[in-house]
């Protein structure tokens, strides 16, 4: 008798991932152990000034042995602080995409479940807060705080963030609001909450995982660009976008400076999107038109 | 007329929002005056600039002179009127942001369209390559990108400021990508999908030449979802076009609203949030006309 031997778990999953999916894998691999283990794979210490070697070049004659991307304008190691200045790419966009996730889904079912005046009201919010450009909210917010750490800057942009959400949800669960399997839970007299938690949610999962996905890239993108306005996180901690913001000054002498945090950024945003594009072909192929 | 009442609801609820975000975290007296002075002064302060008085009625002032006069108040630095300030500098990030939104329809839809035609062709590979990296680019690192190769290498435009059309070609590239490579995407999954509908087939069975095809017949029907996707770019742009303004000395909002950020100076944020709003608003209401002149079957009262 011939025996097949059904492959395991990972392996399964291996299988059904495409070319594009295990490069975007790949990527946030790479980036998630370079900034985790930061400290223990930084070859210098990324915080330490050494401005007798200021600005040198990562390659040519005058780059320095071991300082594989150069150095900045204070001769700290670029490569260095690439690696710690990934920390905050990596857990202020997850945080507040948590933040927004739950914000978001709450606020779309919540809508797309009570007809009236909930609905409309809780709409109305979703088109007041899409009639002004995020980054200009998040800037009237910040103004509006005053100053931002870390703690604030998850806390904006997570509570921005629900619209991308909200939307889709709510016409998801209009949808779902009249489809058999409710109506016999209704019928059975479930509650509102049942409803919500055991019915309307796990059919909501997919298109939620795979908005999630998409919004990490656009909160990544969105962090950089606060950061490097002098709005987010603060010069003394090493981040991508503070660290585009003081290359840029040195744009005209030192192309390296602004060059790698650049790639970064580009790389690890390039990898949640391969990712997410994957997700949403095997999860939700109707958003294709949308995403 | 309905679309225009729910745009004013909108502003309303706009300017009321982003004053009691604005005060209820605190008044910005002690940001105006610098840290080396004595309680009295900043109470005296307080009461000249009228903080002291209960919130509503510092709000129904507000909202009263917004509507009256369409003042938002002495910009706290540059002590003249915030709406005026802003108001001269909108245009030019409006034109930074139209500029921007140009290039990505002319090149993202025809790129598009291109992909599509000759589906899993190294061509649509590129496309699709290109695109995808196009979405992950930070438009303002972008920016700086241009500055560097096109500016300083290669010395071919200019690096900064307003004025020639040839400073507005970066910012607006830069501005830009981004959504055309969006735009290019969904323009491609949007006629992929119009191809495969039986009414193509229909019309070559009937021997419509393939260009015929391709611009007559699918392109009409894929019209309307990329407009409303061109439509939602626009705030999308819009936003860029604040951050890229930093990057190129471009003189518009975006510069001056974060220098007011800086200085706490509420009645110029406030004016910004406004006016932008406002054109975000205006952009809208003709993206809703625009789909009337496309598609027949949609009229509005």
């Amino acid at each position: 008798m011939i025996k097949f031997k059904k492959p395991g778990k990972l392996k399964r999953f291996i299988n059904r991932l495409s070319p594009s999916a295990m490069i975007g894998i790949i990527i946030l691999i790479v980036v998630v152990v370079g900034a985790g283990f930061a400290d223990q794979l930084a070859p210098h210490d990324p915080m330490k000034n050494r401005l007798i070697q200021k600005l040198r070049p990562p390659v040519g004659e005058k780059a320095l042995e071991g300082y594989y991307l150069g150095t900045d304008h204070l001769g700290r190691d670029i490569f260095s602080r690439l690696l710690v200045g990934g920390q905050p790419s990596l857990y202020i966009p997850f945080f507040a995409m948590l933040i927004s996730l739950v914000l978001g889904v709450t606020i779309g079912v919540t809508a797309g479940l009570s007809k009236g005046w909930v609905d409309d009201l809780l709409m109305r919010l979703t088109d007041i807060q899409l009639s002004i450009p995020l980054i200009l909210i998040i800037i009237a917010v910040i103004a509006a705080l005053g100053r931002t750490n870390i703690f604030t800057l998850i806390l904006v942009l997570g509570t921005t963030g629900w619209v991308s959400y909200s939307r889709l949800v709510r016409g998801e669960v209009l949808t779902l609001r009249e489809r058999e399997f409710i109506l016999a839970a209704k019928g059975q007299g479930a509650n509102l909450l049942r409803i919500m938690v055991h019915h309307v949610l796990p059919n909501i999962g997919p298109t939620v995982i795979v908005i999630s996905t998409f919004q990490l890239a656009q909160l990544v993108l969105i962090e950089a660009a606060l950061s490097f306005i002098g709005l987010g996180i603060p010069p003394s901690t090493p981040s991508w976008g503070g660290m585009l913001s003081e290359g840029r000054n040195h744009v005209f002498t030192s192309w390296w400076y602004a060059t790698f945090p650049g790639i970064a950024i580009t790389l690890y945003v390039l990898g949640i999107n391969l990712v997410g594009d994957w997700l949403r072909d095997v999860l939700d192929p109707r958003l294709r038109g949308t995403l | 007329m309905k679309r225009i009442i729910q745009l004013v609801v909108m502003l309303f609820l706009i300017i009321s929002l982003t004053f009691f975000l604005l005060y209820l975290t605190g008044d910005p007296t002690s940001a105006l005056i610098g840290l080396d002075v004595s309680p009295e002064d900043v109470t005296e302060m307080r009461r000249i600039l009228g903080f002291d008085r209960p919130l509503y009625i510092q709000y129904f002032e507000f909202v009263g002179k917004v509507v009256t006069e369409g003042s938002f108040g002495e910009s706290f630095r540059h002590h003249q009127e915030a709406s005026h300030l802003v108001l001269e500098r909108l245009p030019a990030t409006l034109e930074l942001t139209f500029a921007a939104m140009f290039f990505a329809i002319l090149v993202g839809v025809p790129t598009g369209i291109l992909a599509a035609n000759f589906r899993n062709s190294w061509i649509d590979s590129g496309v699709m390559g290109l695109s995808l990296l196009g979405q992950a680019v930070p438009q303002f690192w972008l920016g700086i990108l241009l500055i560097l190769l096109v500016g300083v290498q290669l010395r071919w435009l200019p690096i900064s400021g307003r004025g020639d059309w040839e400073q507005l070609i970066m910012p607006a590239i830069a501005t830009g990508t981004f959504s055309l490579a969006y735009i290019a995407r969904i323009t491609r999954s949007v006629m992929l999908e119009q191809l495969s509908q039986d009414y193509i087939r229909t019309a070559q069975a009937k021997g419509q030449t393939h260009p015929k095809v391709l611009y007559f017949h699918a392109l009409r029907n894929a019209a309307i979802p990329i407009v409303t996707l061109v439509g939602l770019q626009f705030g999308f742009l819009l936003g860029g076009a604040v951050i890229i303004e930093q990057v190129f000395a471009w003189p518009g909002v975006g510069r001056f609203v974060l220098q007011a950020v800086f200085n706490r100076d509420f009645p110029v944020v406030q004016a910004t949030v406004f006016f932008v709003a406002f054109s975000f608003g205006i952009i809208n209401f003709l993206t809703d006309m625009l789909y009337a002149a496309i598609d027949p079957r949609i009229r509005y009262s």
